[in-house]
Formats: structure tokens, C-alpha cells, sequence
């Protein structure tokens, strides 16, 4: 059931995007010879928004003939479960905003604290170790050996 | 608890102290860490190559490393912002070519000009051929550009749209009055292979990425865009020789946005002049097909200045 | 007989010999990382070469490149985290191995498999350049469509039973393709006002974003601290054995699955991530037991193994015959010639025989140190099992915001990876296959680019593409692979109601 119901919602965000796009798509300035610019994206939009449309007509015709299942789902595991998963892409975006400002050194060994304990890693030595070993490994790597510039290079400024 | 944190104090402080120490030991020479050489192309090109060919003597010059940077797309507009919008304490260089600094701000709106950067140095002025098969009835200029006349639209030609070899190409056309049809490519080497399959009839280039089919004598170079012949390949006439006062050069060179303190742009403009007229980075590009044309800053200005005039009214008029 | 020689000379020496194998260990390490990409570490050691001599810069960079493709099998297998896109199809049926205590299995037949694909391919560059050549040079424009639209077909192969979802998924992939620069025109289309999206979709960033990071949110739903492995695992216990039964399916797998990668790397532009999938797919198709790929089939690992190294030596076809690079890998080793003087093309062979002879055998020499140094690392690599997800998949994280920055110099490219993360975690949990997602990205520039080529060429008629002969043979076979694979689903679907 609630696969389904995820089914249609995935179409629905399709058709908005879909929308967008092609209305991005008209305002485009068309140049090339025969085949334009636009022509391709276009067709494909189209065909974006003609399969989700096909896709949402299928869900809803699944769910009206399912409609007698019921499908109980453990409530309390998996909404900690989905919590989790936000929790991590919340951090990832706060590592990557904060990489700038407090350096890869600090941010990384950060997020592997973090993310370690969304993992339910409880065993702090490796913790903590991990926070100062990986950091620091990727560091001397890439600005020695292969000298490439990690954002820390701002923090020294 | 406690032991927890003492453990998680060290390895937080370990990271700052470090940070610190740096910060403080940074002196105020210029340069004073790593620097960053961006290259508007995919790895590989003859732009990249260069660049890290430059990039180790250059950097031995400075006494500090240069790390080359690939930043492409958008016709090479996204590499030069992140030139134009990084720090100006002049460690961020931009290896500019015709192409990102002056076709395609020329072409669309992509937020900069080509004043928007200070010379630092040329270091390659490329030339161009008009590469045709060997087994092409044309022999010379003059054979192409008399079939061309009597078959208007027949005739195919393969180019990086609105870049130079297809500019100079449709130059030629409009003076000598020709009606070819362009066929987009998506670079040197592939133009190549469909000159050679035969997908297209001529292919305009740089002499350098056509060398080895022109050494093995699988392409035909009918004539360069140049003001003189290029000593490389004597035999090919220029355009002017023919009766065609057509001209192109591509260039590639060092630039840095404006804004960075005079002191850093002088180190660096006399680093390159020192590297880019040294024998062994000279023969090492003449390996790689490329001749070094080394102009100093002002005269580097001077082109773009010329090309963004030249070029000004065939692509706004687009 | 004195080429011979001369070519014995230049790579038996202990210095090109050291360069082959700290290429394949760097390659294959990189390879393995998720998040470090193949091309990158690549573009690194080139300056590094330039101080070597031709041969001696070239056997790393070959290390390299080979044992990167083979790499990222590594952790496809171990962690279901493909270290490179090529690994992708590998990490379908060799992680189901893994899960079932057979990661030994799965392992050894990638590592086989990769090693006869390089052999095909070694023996496609080494016998056979001039007649391959011939062939990539009759792909031209309106070829190329045809095979990308053969290849899309694929699509319909790989979404087994979620047809529907499958060709969204393509779709959409071939859409955000079109974002950024009109490749032809270099106009600017779907940036939607972001200047960070005028370079269009990273690659990079889609590829870890979709398989690295969805793995990682997904692990961490899951919150299975359980590992694979307790205590040392040993390569000899029966469950991590090949037996006669293996070897007697996958075989003949291997077999097709390397002639067809190195037809794949003569052409340039497909590439090994294509193959792999490519080959899956036709082995898949042609399995008397293809309800079991995606559960832990052989001879899916086989397939896509051996068909994503057999690209490898296949590429440089191209570049050595006709100068042009087969994928963005020798784009970058084409430096590499350039600057010690050899300029790939057709002059090379008559100029510098001695070169082409040593470079051949270097080729060679580079499949066999492969060979060894992957069955060596093997007993060490599989105790990856061992590590918990608790400490790998942070890491993991960590690896992937940093390598897409490394490649991409840009954070909007992270976020992007970010953004693909999630997108490929809801399309695991809402069974959308993800391998057409990354099939219709690759291909997408491949068709435009290809479709609207061959229209200027044909004044903009459509018959250029039935009336050239290899083009009309690629459209038939995508219109009967449509045919067999919808007959299929129909079946499939009637069954079910």
C-alpha cells in the first residue's frame, strides 16, 4: 500500500517538473540546423510527463482494485528508521556548507562522528580514531602526493 | 564520561592547532601557498596539456606548487568566473584561450568581458589549416574555392561551432563568397575522423591537432590562416599568398582577474616570461605539435583587444 | 625479430616493471575506493610521466587505467558500492553473492574474467588495429545513433518486470542529459537560471550520488551493524570456490562478452560503462535461467566483468591508428604520446615502430602483473567483509563529498551528488531499476549529437540512416531486441491478472 501510494506521488513530482521544463524549454533561444536546440529536451519532457501521466493512471487503478488490503507496518522502528535517513542527508548538507568555513579537517571529522552514531556505532575508540585517521590520511593524499586543493586551503587564509 | 572527553578535546584540538600554526606562519611574499592554474577544458586537450606542461617549471619559478585545475563547460565561461570570482590574492591563474575569453562572452551573455582580466602572457599562438583528404581533387586553395563557388551547399566542413577554425572557415567563405554547410563537432579528433571516413570534405584545424595526419600524408592541408608561413610546415601557403586575406589564430595564454595587487601580477608576469622563453619548455611543446609564441603582457592585451573587435560583429549579430 | 628485441629491452627493465605494478596497485586502489574516479587519478600521474621516458610513463598510466577498471569490481562486490561506473552491473549479481557467503566466488570470477576481456583486448590492438580501425571509422554520425539507440533498448532489458518504471528511468536519464550546453549549437539550455548548471549534470556526481550515497541512506535505514563476515575469511572454504559448474557457464559468457566490449572500445564514445551493462544484458537475455540474475548469478558478474575490461586495450585502437580517443581516459593518456613526441595517428606505426612493438608488449606484460597482484591482494581485499557499516559507510561518505570535489572543483557539484543520493535512495525503495537512469545519461549526447549530425549530412533526410549499411543493421537489431523483450513483458503481465 505504501509502495503504491509512493508511486504517486513520484508521478505527480514528474508532471510538476515536467511543467516547469517545458515552460523553461519555450522561453530557450532555438538555433541549429534542421534538429534544434530544444527539439530533443522537448520531446523527451514530453515523453517524461506522457510516462508519469501513464504511471499515475496505473497507480490509482491498482489502488481502487487493492483497495480491501491492509498492510500493517510496525510504526515504531520504521519512522525512527526514516528519521535517520534524513538525519544523514541533513548532515551530509551541513558538512558540505560548512566545508568552506571551518575547513575539511574539523567538518569531516565532524560528520564521521556524526554519521557513525546514525549508524549506531557505539564503539568510540574506533570513533574517535576514524575522526582523526581519515581526515588526516585524505589530506596528506590529495594535497601532497596529488596536489589537489581540498577546501581546507581556505582556512588558511 | 570524562575520559570521552579528553579523548574528543585532543582530537578536536589537534586539527586547530594545526590550522593555527599555518595561519601564522604564512608570510606576506607573494606567493605564499599553492597555486591554482584553471584550465577551461576536459583533461586532455591541447589546452590542458600545456598547461601542465607549464605548470611544474612554472611553479619551481615561484617556489611554490601549481595545481591545474580542469573547470569546463559552458564554452569555457564556468572555468573563467571561477577565475574572475576567486580570492583576489592572486594565487588563482587562468589559462585562457580565444575561445573562453573572447567567442563565447562575444556569443552569449556569460557575465564578463574580456577586460575583465589582466594580461599576464601569451604563450601559443596556434596555427590554422584547411585540412582536406589526400585523395580531394582540390590541390589548392583556389581549386576548393572555385568548386565551392560552382556547388554552393554541397560541400561540408566540420568545426567546434563559434570556435575559431569555424569563424575563420566562414570568414574565407563570406570574402570569397561560397556557401558552405558546417557540420558541429565536438572537437579537434573527431573532426579528424570524419574527414578521414569522409563524412565531411575539409576540415579547418590547428596545424597541431592535424599534424599527424598531415605527416602521414592522409590529409591535404590546402592553406594556413596566417600573416606569414609557419615554420613547422613550410610548405603550406597562406591564405593572403592565395589571393585570401583571411586571418586566425587561436591563442592560449595566462591571465588573472583585475583587481589583484600589482605586486603579485609582476612576479607572475616575469615567472612566465622566464618559463615560457626557456629551451626546454620550448622543445617539450614542440613535441607536442604546439609552437610557443611568447608575448609579454601588454602586447597579450593587444590581441584580445583585436579579437574582440574583429569577431564582435559576426557573433552579436547572431 | 629485432623489434623484438628492442621492444624486450624497453619494458624488461626493472624500472618500467616497478611502473606497472605501482600503476595497478594505484589503479585498482582508486578503482576500489568509491568516490576517487579512475580519470582523475589519471589526469594526476600525467605530469608525473612527462618526466619518465614514453614507455616508462605509459606502463603506469596503463596500470593505471587497467587495474581501475578492475578496481571498482572490488567494492561493487564487497559493499554493493561500484568503485567506478563500469563496476555498476557488476555490483548487481556480485553483491547477492556476497550476501550469500560466496564474496570469494564472486571475486575470483571478476578478477578471470577481466583478465581474458584485457586478453581479447590486447590481442584486438596488437592483431588486429588496422581491420578495427576500419571498422570505428565507419562509424560515423548516423552509426553512432543507431548504436545508441540499440543501446537504449537495453533500457527495456534491464527493468525485467517494471517495464513501465524501467523506461521512466531512462527517460528521465536522457532528459537530464540535455541539461546545460547544447552540445552542437555550445547554447545554453534547461540551466534554469543556475550558472553552475551551464556544464550540465556532472557525471561524477550523479554516478556517486546514485550508487554510493542511495547505498549509504539506504544502510542506514537498515541499520544492519551485522557484518558479512565474523572472524578471517579464507579464500580456500568451499563457498568461495569456482567450480567446473561456474566455469562451464561462465565461460562461453566470457567469451561473447569480451568480443563485444572490444567492438564497444573501438568506437569511440560508449565506453566501459556501457559494455559492462550492455553485456549484462545480452547474457541475461540469452540465459536459459534469467529469473536468477540479480540474486547471484555467475555468470552476470562474468558478463559485465569481462566486457568492461575488454574495453580497456580496445580503446586505444582509435587513438593509435586514427589519433582519436576512444573515451575520456585515453583522451587524457593522448597527452601522455603528445609529449614525448608521438603523435598518435597513422604516422606513428611507420615512424616509430619500435615504440608501437614496446608499447604492444607493455599491453601484455600490464595483464599479466594484473593477474598476479589481483590474485594476491585477493585474500586481503575480501576481509573488507569484516568491516563493520558502521565505520565503512561514514567513511564512505566521507570519500564521495571528497572525490566528487576533487573531480568537479565545485561545491554545487556535491550538493548535486547529494541530491542524486536521494533520488537514487527513493528509486531502490520504490523498485525504479537505476541502471536505466545512468544507461540514458551516457547515451543521451550520444544520440543527440549523433541524430543531428547525421541530419545536416543528409540535408535532413531521415535516410541516411537505414540506407548506410551498419547503421540499418544496429536499427534492426534495437527494433528485435523491442520485439523480444515486449513479447516477454506482455506474457509476464498477462500472467500476472
Amino acid at each position: 500500500m505504501g509502495r503504491i501510494k509512493g508511486d504517486a506521488w513520484v508521478a505527480l513530482i514528474l508532471l510538476a517538473a515536467c511543467a516547469v521544463f517545458i515552460n523553461d524549454l519555450q522561453m530557450t533561444e532555438d538555433s541549429g540546423a534542421f534538429v534544434k536546440t530544444t527539439t530533443l529536451p522537448m520531446a523527451l519532457a514530453i515523453a517524461l510527463g506522457i510516462l508519469s501521466s501513464i504511471l499515475l493512471a496505473w497507480t490509482i487503478w491498482l489502488q481502487i482494485r487493492r483497495a480491501a488490503d491492509h498492510e500493517t507496518l510496525p510504526q515504531s522502528s520504521e519512522r525512527y528508521a526514516h528519521l535517520r535517513v534524513f538525519l544523514l542527508v541533513a548532515s551530509i548538507a551541513i558538512y558540505i556548507t560548512a566545508l568552506p568555513w571551518f575547513g575539511f579537517l574539523i567538518s569531516t571529522a565532524a560528520l564521521i562522528a556524526g554519521a557513525a552514531v546514525l549508524y549506531g556505532n557505539r564503539r568510540l575508540l574506533q570513533i574517535v580514531g576514524a575522526m582523526v585517521l581519515i581526515p588526516v590520511a585524505l589530506l596528506i593524499f590529495f594535497e601532497q602526493y596529488m596536489i589537489v586543493l581540498l577546501p581546507s586551503a581556505r582556512l588558511f587564509e | 564520561m570524562s575520559r570521552f572527553k579528553k579523548f574528543l578535546g585532543a582530537a578536536a584540538i589537534l586539527p586547530v592547532a594545526l590550522a593555527l600554526t599555518v595561519a601564522v606562519a604564512k608570510a606576506q611574499q607573494f606567493p605564499s601557498k599553492p597555486l591554482t592554474l584553471i584550465v577551461t577544458w576536459p583533461p586532455g586537450g591541447s589546452t590542458d596539456v600545456i598547461a601542465r606542461l607549464l605548470a611544474e617549471p612554472f611553479g619551481k619559478e615561484l617556489g611554490k606548487p601549481v595545481a591545474v585545475v580542469n573547470r569546463k563547460g559552458g564554452g569555457g565561461s564556468l572555468g573563467t568566473l571561477a577565475a574572475l570570482n576567486a580570492p583576489k590574492d592572486g594565487h588563482t591563474v587562468l589559462m585562457t584561450t580565444s575561445g573562453n575569453h573572447v567567442l563565447t562572452p562575444l556569443k552569449k551573455k556569460v557575465g564578463y568581458r574580456y577586460d575583465a582580466f589582466e594580461p599576464i602572457g601569451q604563450v601559443v599562438a596556434a596555427t590554422l589549416v584547411l585540412a582536406v583528404r589526400a585523395d580531394s581533387p582540390w590541390k589548392s586553395l583556389a581549386d576548393f574555392v572555385k568548386d565551392a563557388k560552382a556547388n554552393p551547399g554541397k560541400y561540408l566542413f566540420g568545426a567546434v561551432p563559434n570556435g575559431m577554425p569555424h569563424l575563420t572557415l566562414n570568414g574565407l567563405a563570406k570574402e570569397a563568397g561560397l556557401k558552405i554547410v558546417h557540420v558541429p563537432m565536438q572537437g579537434g579528433a573527431p573532426g579528424a575522423k570524419a574527414l578521414l571516413a569522409g563524412d565531411i570534405q575539409m576540415l579547418p584545424a590547428n596545424a597541431s591537432s592535424a599534424a599527424s595526419n598531415l605527416k602521414a600524408g592522409k590529409f591535404r592541408a590546402l592553406t594556413n590562416f596566417n600573416a606569414n608561413r609557419d615554420p613547422a610546415f613550410p610548405n603550406i601557403p597562406t591564405a593572403k599568398e592565395q589571393g585570401h586575406a583571411v586571418f586566425g589564430n587561436p591563442f592560449v595564454g595566462m591571465a588573472i582577474a583585475k583587481g589583484v595587487p600589482q605586486n603579485a601580477i609582476k612576479v607572475l608576469r616575469a615567472a612566465l616570461k622566464k618559463v615560457a622563453n626557456s629551451s626546454s619548455f620550448k622543445s617539450n611543446a614542440v613535441k607536442t605539435g604546439t609552437a610557443i609564441t611568447y608575448l609579454p603582457a601588454d602586447k597579450f592585451g593587444a590581441v584580445w583587444a583585436r579579437d574582440w573587435k574583429n569577431y564582435e560583429p559576426i557573433l552579436r549579430k547572431k | 625479430m629485432e623489434l623484438l628485441i628492442s621492444s624486450f629491452q624497453q619494458v624488461f627493465i626493472l624500472d618500467t616493471l616497478a611502473l606497472i605494478a605501482i600503476g595497478l596497485i594505484v589503479g585498482i586502489v582508486i578503482g576500489a575506493i568509491p568516490g576517487l574516479n579512475v580519470p582523475l587519478a589519471v589526469a594526476i600521474a600525467l605530469p608525473i610521466t612527462f618526466k619518465l621516458d614514453p614507455i616508462g610513463g605509459l606502463a603506469m598510466l596503463v596500470g593505471i587505467y587497467k587495474g581501475g577498471t578492475y578496481g571498482g569490481s572490488l567494492s561493487a562486490v564487497l559493499i554493493n558500492v561500484p568503485g567506478t561506473p563500469a563496476a555498476a552491473a557488476t555490483a548487481l549479481d556480485g553483491a547477492a553473492l556476497t550476501r550469500q557467503g560466496k564474496a570469494g566466488k564472486a571475486l575470483k570470477m571478476s578478477l578471470y574474467a577481466s583478465i581474458i576481456g584485457e586478453i581479447f583486448s590486447d590481442i584486438a590492438l596488437i592483431v588486429f588495429a588496422v581491420p578495427v580501425a576500419i571498422f570505428a571509422l565507419k562509424v560515423g554520425p548516423p552509426e553512432t545513433f543507431s548504436v545508441g539507440i540499440f543501446a537504449l533498448t537495453l533500457v527495456g532489458v534491464l527493468s525485467q518486470g517494471n517495464i513501465l518504471k524501467g523506461i521512466l528511468a531512462g527517460v528521465l536519464g536522457l532528459f537530464l542529459s540535455t541539461f546545460g550546453v547544447d552540445p552542437l549549437t555550445g547554447d545554453f539550455r534547461l540551466t534554469l537560471g543556475f550558472q553552475s548548471l551551464s556544464g550540465g549534470w556532472s557525471f561524477i556526481a550523479m554516478v556517486i550520488g546514485v550508487f554510493a550515497v542511495s547505498e549509504a541512506l539506504v544502510q542506514v535505514e537498515r541499520r544492519t551493524i551485522a557484518k558479512s563476515a565474523t572472524g578471517p575469511v579464507r579464500l580456500s572454504d568451499p563457498n568461495h570456490q569456482l567450480d567446473r559448474d561456474d566455469w562451464k557457464l561462465c565461460l562461453p559468457v566470457i567469451g561473447r562478452s569480451s568480443t563485444i566490449g572490444v567492438l564497444i572500445g573501438a568506437v569511440p564514445g560508449l565506453g566501459a560503462a556501457v559494455s559492462a551493462y550492455l553485456n549484462y544484458g545480452i547474457t541475461r537475455n540469452l540465459s536459459k535461467r534469467p529469473e536468477k540474475f540479480g540474486l547471484g548469478a555467475i555468470e552476470g558478474v562474468a558478463a559485465a566483468e569481462s566486457g568492461n575490461n575488454a574495453v580497456t586495450s580496445a580503446t586505444f585502437v582509435p587513438l593509435l591508428t586514427l589519433g582519436v580517443p576512444g573515451d575520456v581516459i585515453t583522451a587524457i593518456m593522448l597527452g601522455a604520446f603528445v609529449v614525448h613526441g608521438l603523435i598518435p595517428g597513422p604516422g606513428l606505426f611507420e615512424e616509430n615502430p619500435n615504440f608501437i612493438a614496446a608499447f604492444f608488449l607493455l599491453m601484455v606484460v600490464t595483464t599479466a602483473f594484473h593477474l598476479v597482484i589481483g590474485r594476491l591482494g585477493m585474500p586481503l581485499f575480501v576481509q573488507a567483509t569484516r568491516i563493520s557499516n558502521g565505520l565503512m559507510f561514514p567513511a564512505i561518505v566521507v570519500l564521495s563529498v571528497t572525490g566528487v570535489f576533487v573531480a568537479t572543483n565545485n561545491l554545487f557539484d556535491v550538493y548535486a551528488m547529494l541530491g542524486f543520493g536521494v533520488l537514487g535512495y527513493f528509486m531502490i525503495k520504490l523498485e525504479f531499476p537505476v541502471a536505466p537512469l545512468l544507461i540514458g545519461f551516457i547515451l543521451g549526447p550520444l544520440v543527440e549529437i549523433g541524430l543531428r549530425q547525421s541530419m545536416i549530412m543528409s540535408r535532413g533526410s531521415l535516410d541516411i540512416f537505414v540506407t548506410r549499411p551498419l547503421s540499418a543493421a544496429f536499427l534492426v537489431i534495437a527494433l528485435l531486441t523491442v520485439i523480444v523483450v515486449g513479447r516477454r513483458e506482455w506474457r509476464e503481465f498477462y500472467k500476472k491478472e
